[in-house]
């Protein structure tokens, strides 16, 4: 902001009273000589920054909002799925999933990741983890929906519903599916004796509870 | 820099509104009514511009399209949609910022409708070089049903439209080649999010050219527009992992292209042809749910004093002006009455109008009837400025005519905010409002 006139006046009264005055003349030292007038020198004061203070605070606003932006965009992909559209992490969906009894054996996915104790069956590496989904309720197995949307879960044979002779031919059961994380590589197997092969989208990872078979 | 003190503060605000008061009491009685209305105006618009913005959770009208390609490039999957990828990434932002629901994909797109509502001000203001002008400009497009429901709905219409007024706006206060390449670049962003954008490069060009106030060499700089907008494309490309060298962006865009020249073959019962846009042949419900007995709508009518009012200039102006033209004699009247920086910013609000219309009356041979009435949108925007610049101009000499316009502009939009910001109504309630069966969802 530029000074005002008053102010200019103002600032340069209070420099010639903060100036230093001559020294005073020491007695027995030769008279002064004549008194030369001082060549006037025009003191211009500094421009004043022209809205410094605007730009530097939008300038760290921009740098902060890109950079939250930045982290926001990181921290989605960590909240919602590639393969199912608006799950969000940390939510509970009732899904109706489409089984045969033998995906006990058949399903498997390989990674290295755990969240909150629910892993893969396998390594990336093909090793098994050591435990079976249909013993171990911590173990993850690929499941779709009957709307086709491909997950992550781990619980399922544990129901007390699928505890007893399962049917022979194809079935569905409603579950409780609640998301406990976003696998972003993940290797799938469909048959007990098939390959394991890369899923090139993110999946949901979670837990199965409530399952019942729709009657 | 001197800090201000509290007392300083104090003393300021009081000596200010010490100004305003008689400011207040200096004004005429019919300016000080438009005055209370615009405020009214204002305000109004953007309380129900905001007020249940998130309501109906679910996805409404186009939607659906726009706010999953959002979440794609969120996510980096590739966009499927047949629109630039701007206005979708612009979406986007909203969704990080509050997640996949109704107020992430509708945020942005309302950020971008209130800030129309301020460049509304500025361009009238820049361009009859009159506050008041600006000032009736903003309070038009805050009571406006078609600006309000855009608003309020993740589109991208809104979006396109705010940065069509920043590129006329950066056009018209144009000083130098830089401000030139600014309004290149912020049309380039328009172009980005709906192509029709582009058509603001014609009155921005034309404002350069008559305004004079640049080197007319200047108006090459627009030609930034594709590059801007090849650039964003290429980047839309690259964020979700697809080629993006310049050959493969340009093979998308012309593929998409194509396929936009093709749409004719397509059927949908909301479209209207471009002549019932100016007389409301068929404006669309953008939004509604019901509950219970009350249903909440937001309709694209606009508000219908404006709106009657535009067509007519927009027929009776360019006519009179033709005829003053023609029969130099007449002139001196017409300025009389209206002015010279009035006539030439209404006629450049006018080829505003017209370059947007433009395109829909080209391609109608291929397009055929597959067109919809929010593409008129962006050419009511600029017939809103012109009447507002129309309306401050009168306002010197026929104060209780403008005041009782504005009056009545205003009762119309307090009876039809309900079916613009979606109040809970009945069905009867909201057919009195939309008389017309094609007016109605």
């Amino acid at each position: 902001m530029s000074p005002s006139p008053e102010e200019v006046a103002g600032d340069s009264s209070i420099a010639a009273a903060d100036a230093p005055s001559a020294p005073a003349p020491s007695s027995g030292a030769p008279p002064a000589p004549q008194e030369i007038s001082a060549p006037v020198v025009e003191v211009k004061a500094p421009p004043a920054p022209k809205n410094v203070l605007l730009y530097s605070l939008s300038g760290f606003l921009c740098i902060g909002v890109a950079l939250w932006l930045i982290l926001a965009w990181a921290g989605y992909k960590d909240k919602y799925s590639q393969q199912t559209e608006g799950w969000r992490l940390g939510s509970t969906k009732m899904l109706e999933i489409t089984l045969i009894r033998d995906d006990k054996k058949n399903l498997a996915c390989a990674s290295e990741k755990a969240f909150a104790g629910v892993h893969c069956g396998f390594r990336i590496n093909g090793q098994p983890w050591g435990t079976t989904p249909d013993t171990d309720p911590n173990v993850l197995q690929p499941f779709n929906t009957v709307k086709n949307e491909l997950f992550l879960a781990a619980g399922l044979w544990q129901s007390p519903i699928l505890q007893g002779t399962l049917p022979a031919e194809r079935f569905t059961v409603v579950c409780n599916y609640h998301i406990l994380g976003v696998l972003k590589a993940v290797s799938l197997r469909w048959s007990a004796t098939g390959t394991f092969g890369p899923v090139d989208q993110s999946v949901t990872v979670g837990n199965l509870t409530d399952c019942v078979i729709p009657q | 820099m001197r800090i201000p003190t509290a007392h300083g503060l104090a003393e300021a605000l009081r000596g200010r509104y010490a100004q305003l008061r008689q400011a207040w009491l200096d004004l005429p009685a019919p300016q000080r009514w438009i005055t209370a209305f615009l405020v009214a105006m204002i305000v109004g618009g953007v309380v129900i511009r905001i007020q249940g913005v998130p309501w109906p959770t679910w996805f409404t009208f186009d939607e659906e399209p726009f706010v999953k390609n959002a979440h794609s490039y969120a996510l980096s999957i590739a966009d499927n949609n047949d629109h630039p990828p701007f206005g979708k990434m612009l979406i986007a932002v909203g969704m990080l910022i509050f997640g996949y629901n109704s107020l992430g994909w509708r945020f942005v797109p309302l950020l971008f409708g209130l800030q129309s509502v301020c460049l509304a001000y500025w361009l009238a203001r820049t361009l009859f070089n009159s506050k008041r002008a600006g000032w009736m400009a903003a309070a038009f497009m805050a009571a406006d049903g078609f600006f309000i429901s855009y608003s309020r709905s993740g589109l991208l219409d809104g979006m396109m439209i705010s940065f069509m007024l920043w590129g006329m706006v950066a056009a018209i206060c144009a000083r130098s080649w830089k401000s030139v390449l600014i309004a290149g670049v912020l049309i380039g962003f328009s172009t980005s999010v709906k192509w029709s954008g582009a058509m603001t490069a014609v009155p921005a060009a034309v404002a350069i050219l008559l305004l004079r106030r640049v080197s007319i060499y200047s108006i090459l700089w627009l030609a930034v527009v594709p590059i801007v907008h090849t650039l964003i494309w290429m980047g839309a490309l690259r964020l979700t992992g697809k080629p993006s060298d310049p050959v493969s962006t340009w093979k998308v865009i012309i593929g998409l292209y194509k396929h936009h020249l093709d749409l004719g073959h397509y059927k949908n019962e909301l479209t209207s042809p471009w002549y019932g846009w100016p007389i409301l042949m068929h404006p669309i419900v953008v939004k509604m749910s019901t509950s219970g007995l009350k249903s909440r709508y937001s309709s694209s009518i606009g508000n219908l004093l404006f709106w009657s009012t535009t067509t007519l200039l927009v027929v009776a102006f360019p006519i009179t002006t033709l005829v003053i033209a023609i029969r130099s004699r007449f002139k001196r009247y017409w300025l009389n009455f209206l002015g010279m920086d009035t006539t030439r910013g209404a006629l450049l609000m006018l080829l505003g109008w017209f370059s947007f219309m433009a395109p829909w009356l080209a391609t109608r041979g291929t397009r055929g009837n597959y067109t919809f009435s929010h593409y008129y949108l962006p050419c009511y925007a600029f017939l809103l400025v012109m009447l507002a610049g129309f309306a401050a101009h009168l306002e010197k000499k026929h104060g209780k005519l403008i005041a009782g316009y504005i009056g009545l502009a205003l009762a119309v939009s307090i009876f039809y905010a309900p079916v613009w910001g979606e109040f809970s109504i009945s069905t009867a309630a909201a057919n009195h409002r939309l008389w017309f069966v094609t007016w109605r969802p």
